[in-house]
Formats: structure tokens, C-alpha cells, sequence
């Protein structure tokens, strides 16, 4: 196989959302000796991207692109370390750390919008469910994100956005990010009372707004 | 006597006997393999206690068959639920088909449209419609919002608004720990509540559901036990997979019931929804709803319990064209296959918004939802043999007869909203179509229905709890 067939495949592999086989052949890739980053580019990212993009036209729908994900992230962990000990740096549009606030175990529309970032060119950190306001402060430390996107569905919850914002503000890294939220729990309007940058309901417009707190189109 | 609500003579049955049974045994399988997560200490030592192999590690308990089986045969297949005005006493099970409103989350205001969070007042005035609609015949779990009231103790106020504005019976939650102060109110008002226990689909009994059973078992109020998996995102896609997960859902919070107290009331309560694969959202006005709910009565009534359904819903976000026709299907679906509590009338945009307009809109359907239960009655009065001789051809006619004067109206249904009348006649009325008739009809109602006030003492005692649930939960 060529690299570009290799590349091609790998591509596809993300399409098709084969995890086993993406792996498979990102490990082929890197004994290859193909350039780690031009991998993760031209074959990952195309691949996402693809269905990224037929997601937004109707085409792919929320398993294609969730399996899609998975299988990308399989891939790009084998690059990922290939890319740390060459010491190359990857680029992406954004980094945005990721999670469900504390007290609350709604894990899929978090997902799902961590997922059309990364579809559509945003380094992701997902710190999961129940993410206490410590944890989220140590990765904005360790991941250096332009956005933290917070989820709370349920009212109960919903607090705890506050108390994540006030904790940013407490260890000077308020201004350092973007504070985006989402969920069933929050409202333009709570949003903008308790100082957040920018605020979605569905996962399209999370990622819009998103860009348009970075200044991208 | 109980409110006499519909009756549903002939259910109308989607699955075979073996597919119900089938789905029962995948249920009590996965139960007794997988089992559920249930955070709650002391629900959890009475289920180790009654033979539940449980793992207080992982606070997951497995359900030995024969448990799940006593507490289903354990079940009444009837009882009632007392409403504090006996007329209005339930009667749940059997073939009975009650309407129930849900005044709840967020209301469209009728003059502008406009979602709005309720505040006390607003509330009443909404729970005052819902007592004064004749389809209504309980009021569901009005769950939070209220913009003048703290988070903590919404659930709490929203149920005593509920209780102060309408002598219907309602639905107490158990969110945030309310069930306690619930059971306290039910005291003093001499009234039951059904205890609706949400089940976190997949396989979670969430600590306060977990409390909310173990407080309304004990005070004898029937439980409401409530399973709602999102299709494809936390139930299978399949629709049988997911009742598969529903049921097992649950049989699971019904053996915790038992176990409270062995004969408490419970009801089999239908949720699932499909997710919309592109939104990632609730696809609440799906017509596969309805074909769940199907579904759901007849497993209820192979289980020998009496059945519920929180739809109709919809997605629509005005009282629209869907509106009506995503929740009417429903409605009627789940009617015609005989589910006992048809809930969450009113509701807009996946329960999210109730607008008054839609609760008369859907209060008339409901009522030619009864009528097409009612059916056709067969007797010789009826069948009008003699008379169609007497009259015979033309130029007889049969408005002049006495039997048309004496029989019309329990075969007919008459409209309140609908335009029936000719095109002149409308333009002359001033072009008015079913919104604006449902709009005047709700303003009129809102403005000037005065429920039956609780006695003094008795809204005095509501206060008195009200400031202990602030004392507890606000420390103030």
C-alpha cells in the first residue's frame, strides 16, 4: 500500500467509524514512517471532517459522527505519541476543555458537542460527568484552553456554572478563557447573569458560537 | 363513588402474547444479570436484606427472578386514590381512562406568546384552568420552575400551589428531596398523591427517587413509577429493546415498593422518546410515542398494573398545526389501547411550555377522544327501526321527531372550539379561528374561575410546612 493509499484508508476507516481498523492502520502508518502530523491531517482529520460536513448537510446523522469520533480518537492516540516523542506540535483552531458540572451524570448532549468540535477542527479535552470545579480548574492549568464549555441539564445543578466561573475568577484564570455553557438547565438569560461568554442549546450552534468567540467565521 | 373518567371496553392489543412475553422475560433477565444502580443506603440494605445480591461498592443490586415475580403478584391490579373532595377520588386500573394536565417547567403567555418561568401567582392561575377543565381529571407532577421562589424549594411551593388552586388530586415528585414535605402536606390536606419516582434510564434509581419511594410507599400513597429512555441514546434504538429497558426499569423500583410495603398501588408509567439523530434532542411528538404506549398498556396489563403514559407531547413550539397533530395521534393511540392516565395535557414543545390555548384545544379532543371510546350504543331505542318506517321517504324528515329531540346529544359530540359555522358567517364573526376561540376561552377562565379554597386552618398548616422546607433547606 502507498502512503497516500494508506492515508485514504485510514480515512475511510474514520468514515466508516472501525475503530479496530483505524488503529490498525495508524500503527501501519507510523512503521511506515510516514510524517505523523501529515497522518493526522490527511487521513483523521479528513475523515471526521467528512462527516462533520455531511452532518451539517443531512447526509450523516449523530451515530455516524459519534462512532466517527471514536474511531479517530483511537487512531490519534497511536499519533499522538509519535507526535510527542518527535516533538512536533499539532495545530488546531481552538483547545477546549469539556465537561458536565459536579452533581450532574448527563453525559450525551456534552458529547455530542465535544464531538462536532472536534469534526470541526477544535482540540478537545472531555473531563466527562460529575466534574468538580478543582478538576475543571486544573485542566484550564495543564490544557491552556480558549474555551471551557460547561453542560448542566438539570436546575439542581445549574449552580455549579456559577461556582465554576467564581473559581475561575479566584485563581486569575477568568480571563485567560472563553466560559461557554449548554444543557436543559440554562437560559440566555441565566447565562448572562452569572457572566458567561457565550451560551447554546444544540450542539450546531454550540460550535458556531464557539467560533465566533474566537473570531473565526 | 370515583371520577367516573372513560372507559376503555375493548383495548386495542399491537404485540402477540409471545412478544409480551418475551420482552417481560428479556426484562427480568437483565434485571437479574445486570441489575440496577441504586445510590441509596437504606434502599440498598432492604434489598440485600430480601435476597437482592448487592454490591455496596458499586451500589449495583441484582434482581433474583422470583423476588421481581413476588413483587409484581404482590401489585393490586386496582385501588384508588383519594382526592381530598371525594367525587374526585380516582379509581386507577381496569379499563378507566383518566386525563391528566401538566401546568409545569414554563408557560407561553397568552397575551404575547412569549415563553415565560411561572411565578407563584402565575401558576395558580394556571392550575385554576386545569381545575376548571371537565377533560382534566388530575393534575400531573407541575415540576419547576419558579422565578420567585429559590431552586431548593420550588418542587415544595409548586405543590402546594397546586394543592391551594384545584381539589383535584395531583402527582407528587420526589426531586431534590421533596417527597418527604409532600407526604407531610398529603396529612393535613387528607389527600393521596400518586409519588412519581423517575427512574435515570439506562438502569439508575437516583438517590432521591430512591427516597421518594421509600416515602410514599410508607405513607400508602401509590407510586408512579416512571421510566423514560431517550431511544438511541439512553435506551436501544429498537423499540422493543427499549421496552425490554423500560420494564426493567420499572419491576426494579416496584420491588423496592413492595418491599416498603407489600400491596402498595403502582403504576407502570411510559416516557420513552426516540432521539432526533441529527439535534441530539428529544423527539417528543414522534408518532413512534404513541406506538410505544401501545405497547405499554398491554405489558402493564400482562403485569396486572394499571398503566400510564407521560405523553401526549410535542415538539411544536406554538399551539400549531403539530401541535395538534403530533399530540392528538398520540392521545388517541394510548386511548384506544386502553393506557389508565393519559398525562400532560397542555403541553408544548416537548412538556417544556405550557400554553393555555393548547390545554382547550386538547381538552375538546380529549373529550372526542371519550366519545370515540363511548362508541356506538346497539339497542332497539336506538336502532330507530320504527321509526325510519313512520317517517319514511321524503319529504319526512327527522328533526320534528321527539326521538331526535330526546337522543342527539349522547351520540353526538358538541364543540366548543372547532368552526363549524358557514363562510359568510365566519367572516361576518370577525374571521376567528381555533386559537383565537381556545385563546378567549383560557383568558376568560383565567381571569374569573375561582377553585374551591382550602379550608383556613388547613392552608395555614401548607405555610407552616413551607417554612420548615425553607428552614431545612435554606437555613432561613
Amino acid at each position: 500500500m502507498s502512503q497516500d493509499e494508506l492515508l485514504n484508508s485510514l480515512c475511510n476507516a474514520v468514515i466508516e467509524g472501525n475503530a479496530a481498523e483505524a488503529e490498525r492502520l495508524a500503527n501501519q502508518a507510523v512503521a511506515d514512517g510516514i510524517e505523523p502530523l501529515r497522518a493526522f491531517e490527511e487521513g483523521l482529520r479528513r475523515g471526521i471532517t467528512t462527516v462533520g460536513d455531511g452532518f451539517s448537510k443531512g447526509e450523516y446523522y449523530l451515530p455516524d459522527l459519534v462512532i466517527a469520533a471514536e474511531a479517530m480518537k483511537a487512531a490519534a492516540t497511536v499519533f499522538e505519541k509519535e507526535i510527542a516523542r518527535t516533538g512536533g506540535i499539532r495545530q488546531s483552531i481552538g483547545t477546549v476543555v469539556l465537561g458536565t458540572v459536579e452533581g450532574d451524570l448527563h453525559d450525551i448532549g456534552k458529547t455530542i458537542v465535544g464531538t462536532l468540535m472536534t469534526a470541526h477542527g477544535f482540540e478537545v479535552v472531555d473531563l466527562g460527568v460529575n466534574v468538580s470545579k478543582a478538576a475543571f480548574i486544573t485542566a484550564v492549568r495543564e490544557h491552556k484552553p480558549q474555551i471551557i464549555g460547561m453542560s448542566s441539564l438539570i436546575t439542581v445543578t445549574a449552580k455549579e456554572l456559577k461556582n465554576v466561573i467564581e473559581a475561575l475568577k479566584e485563581a486569575g484564570l477568568r480571563d485567560s478563557v472563553k466560559v461557554l455553557i449548554g444543557g436543559g438547565a440554562v437560559t440566555k438569560e441565566y447565562a448572562n447573569s452569572i457572566g458567561a461568554d457565550g451560551f447554546a442549546h444544540d450542539a450546531e450552534i454550540g460550535v458556531r458560537v464557539a467560533k465566533n468567540l474566537l473570531g473565526i467565521d | 363513588m370515583p371520577l367516573a373518567g372513560h372507559q376503555c371496553k375493548k383495548p386495542v392489543d399491537i404485540l402477540t402474547e409471545e412478544e409480551v412475553e418475551r420482552i417481560c422475560q428479556g426484562a427480568l433477565d437483565v434485571l437479574a444479570e445486570t441489575g440496577m444502580t441504586v445510590a441509596h443506603p437504606r434502599a440498598l440494605a432492604l434489598l440485600q436484606e430480601a435476597g437482592c445480591q448487592v454490591d455496596l461498592e458499586t451500589e449495583r443490586v441484582k434482581f433474583p427472578r422470583d423476588l421481581v415475580q413476588w413483587a409484581i403478584e404482590s401489585c393490586p391490579h386496582e385501588f384508588d386514590q383519594l382526592a381530598r373532595n371525594p367525587d374526585l377520588t380516582l379509581h386507577w386500573g381496569g379499563n378507566t381512562i383518566y386525563f391528566g394536565a401538566f401546568p409545569g417547567f414554563t408557560s407561553l403567555d397568552l397575551a404575547t406568546q412569549e415563553r415565560r418561568i411561572s411565578t407563584v401567582d402565575t401558576l395558580a392561575r394556571l392550575v385554576a384552568l386545569c381545575d376548571a377543565m371537565p377533560e382534566v381529571h388530575t393534575i400531573c407532577q407541575p415540576t419547576p420552575h419558579l422565578s420567585d421562589k429559590p431552586p431548593e424549594v420550588e418542587m415544595e411551593w409548586v405543590l402546594a400551589t397546586t394543592f391551594r388552586n384545584s381539589e383535584k388530586t395531583t402527582m407528587g415528585a420526589a426531586f431534590g428531596g421533596c417527597s418527604k414535605w409532600v407526604v407531610e402536606m398529603c396529612s393535613v390536606l387528607g389527600q393521596q398523591v400518586q409519588g412519581s419516582i423517575c427512574m435515570a434510564s439506562p438502569l439508575v434509581i437516583p438517590v432521591d427517587q430512591a427516597q421518594g419511594v421509600l416515602d410514599y410507599a410508607k405513607a400508602g400513597h401509590p407510586l408512579h413509577l416512571l421510566s423514560g429512555p431517550m431511544r438511541g441514546a439512553t435506551g436501544p434504538a429498537t423499540m422493543a429493546g427499549t421496552l425490554v429497558l423500560q420494564t426493567a426499569e420499572i419491576l426494579g423500583g416496584n420491588v423496592l415498593g413492595q418491599l416498603v410495603k407489600r400491596g402498595i398501588g403502582a403504576i407502570y408509567v411510559a416516557y420513552a422518546t426516540p432521539m432526533d439523530m441529527r439535534l441530539g434532542s428529544m423527539a417528543s411528538g414522534s408518532i413512534d410515542v404513541g406506538i410505544m404506549g401501545e405497547a405499554s398498556a398491554q405489558l402493564a396489563r400482562h403485569l396486572g398494573m394499571p398503566s400510564a403514559t407521560f405523553f401526549p407531547m410535542t415538539d411544536a413550539k406554538l399551539p400549531d398545526a403539530q401541535a395538534s397533530y403530533e399530540r392528538h395521534l398520540q392521545a388517541l393511540l394510548c386511548a384506544k389501547a386502553g393506557i389508565n392516565h393519559i398525562m400532560a395535557l397542555g403541553g408544548l414543545e416537548n412538556e417544556g411550555a405550557f400554553s393555555p390555548e393548547q390545554m382547550v384545544i386538547d381538552n375538546e379532543v380529549c373529550g372526542m377522544i371519550g366519545k370515540v371510546l363511548e362508541g356506538i350504543r346497539v339497542d332497539e331505542e336506538r336502532l330507530a327501526i320504527g321509526l325510519i318506517k313512520e317517517v319514511g321517504p321524503i319529504p319526512g324528515n327527522y328533526l320534528r321527531q321527539e326521538h331526535t329531540r330526546r337522543h342527539w346529544k349522547e351520540d353526538y359530540f358538541i364543540p366548543q372550539v372547532s368552526v363549524r359555522e358557514g363562510y359568510d358567517a365566519w367572516i361576518a364573526g370577525g374571521k376567528k379561528g381555533v386559537l383565537e376561540r381556545a385563546s378567549e376561552i383560557a383568558h376568560s377562565i383565567m381571569e374569573n374561575h375561582q377553585p374551591n379554597p382550602l379550608p383556613v386552618e388547613v392552608d395555614r398548616e401548607l405555610d407552616k410546612i413551607l417554612k420548615a422546607v425553607e428552614v431545612e433547606k435554606l437555613g432561613i
